[in-house]
Parts: C-alpha cells; sequence; structure tokens
C-alpha cells in the first residue's frame, strides 16, 4: 500500500479526476473529502461491506415466489389459499 | 431482445424493459445491464434479472407496498447521476433476501432507476434509520418447504 503524509488541506490525486482532501483533523479522527466522477461511487468501506453481502444474499435467493407472504400478511395472519 | 437466465432459460425482454447501472452495485462489477421481470401475479415483486451474468438475478419489491413511510432523500449528485428531469420518472426498489425464516428488504441502499431514461443507481442512504436488512414478513414452513 502508498502510504503519504498530508496536512490539513492538502490533496491527494488519483489519476486524473479524482481528489483526496484532508479536511480537518482532530485527535484520532480525520474528516476527508471526495471529488470524484459521477461513475465512481465512494462510500465507507464497512457500509459498502455491508451492501455488497446483502447484495448477494439477496442474488441468490432461492423459493417459490408466489408463496411469500404480501404486503400486510404479517406473521399467523396469512391465508393459506 | 432474448436474454439467457440460469433461473428461467431463455427469456424474451423488451427494451423498454431493461435498466442500466454504470455505476454497478456492490459485489457485482460484471454486471451492467439488467432486466425487470414480472416475478408473481399479485405484482409485489419482481425479478431483476443481469443481462452480462445469467446467474444473477435479484428479487425485488416496492418498499412503499411494505413501508407505507419509507421516502428517501434523494442528493443532488445522486439525482445528477440518474440524469433526472422530474421527479416523476423515480423509481425505487428494494432487493429482498431471506434469513432464517424471515423475508427482509435492503432499505438502507435501494436501487433506483429513471424511468424515462432507465438509468439506475444502488444509493447509499444516509438515514441511518433503515437497515439493510429490514424485517418484512415471517417465511412459515409450507413457503420454505418448497426451496430447493
Amino acid at each position: 500500500m502508498l502510504v503519504l503524509s498530508r496536512q490539513r488541506d492538502q490533496t491527494v490525486m488519483i489519476g486524473d479526476e479524482i481528489e483526496i482532501t484532508v479536511v480537518d483533523i482532530r485527535g484520532d479522527r480525520v474528516r476527508l473529502g471526495f471529488k470524484a466522477p459521477a461513475q465512481v461511487p465512494v462510500h465507507r468501506k464497512e457500509v459498502y461491506e455491508s451492501i455488497r453481502r446483502e447484495n448477494q444474499r439477496a442474488a441468490g435467493f432461492r423459493g417459490d415466489v408466489s408463496q411469500l407472504p404480501g404486503p400486510g400478511e404479517s406473521d399467523g395472519e396469512r391465508e393459506t389459499a | 431482445m432474448r436474454i439467457q437466465s440460469v433461473r428461467f432459460g431463455a427469456v424474451d425482454v423488451d427494451a423498454s424493459r431493461v435498466v442500466e447501472f454504470p455505476a454497478r452495485l456492490p459485489g457485482f462489477p460484471q454486471s451492467r445491464r439488467y432486466a425487470l421481470l414480472w416475478a408473481d401475479a399479485r405484482e409485489v415483486f419482481w425479478w431483476l434479472q443481469s443481462m452480462d451474468e445469467a446467474g444473477v438475478c435479484f428479487l425485488v419489491t416496492d418498499p412503499a407496498l411494505w413501508v407505507p413511510d419509507y421516502s428517501i432523500d434523494l442528493r443532488p449528485e445522486d439525482a445528477r447521476r440518474l440524469e433526472l428531469r422530474s421527479m416523476e420518472d423515480l423509481a425505487v426498489v428494494a432487493t429482498v433476501a431471506r434469513h432464517g425464516d424471515r423475508l427482509t428488504a435492503n432499505l438502507r441502499s435501494p436501487l433506483v432507476f429513471n424511468a424515462a431514461t432507465r438509468r439506475g443507481v444502488q444509493l447509499v442512504l444516509g438515514d441511518e434509520s433503515w437497515s439493510v436488512r429490514h424485517d418484512l414478513a415471517s417465511v412459515e414452513m409450507p413457503a420454505l418447504a418448497g426451496i430447493a
């Protein structure tokens, strides 16, 4: 991994279009600003990972959709056909 | 056009049912185009079948059917990514998953698309009150019995 030292208000470029700026540093917390093209999403990694996991779970859905409960058919209230 | 699906085999899809996700969905970098297919007669669920990977198919639903007060705060940059001109063109669905005997929907990162241009984005909402595993309903054992 490339490691660079930066001070407040200094920026790192990734390629021609992505900028990461150190906005603020307080104790062990650093605030970063991102400029990136619209097609490059920027996420906190733990949030990205939770979405990736949930997407993979959803893509593995198995079963008969006609057997799934619909809205308002809550626990125990569902009519069986 | 004809697409290949592991779940459905060869399927004929009208171009009006195709949604493009230029930024892809996290975990699926190879899939850019998806076809929206009806999944059930009640019009509650759809399948979102990848046109680039035959094995990738999401079950999705309209969150508003389940959670009447569900709302999303669309940021200007997301509206730009969608090339959205009118909010009337905005369509919102959430992926559905099963965790044990619970049916859940990812309301934290809904799939939104511009119905006019059929360009889509998976949002990440700043509002932490919505979960990636929002509980929808229990899946009863008779339903599970039919699951391969």
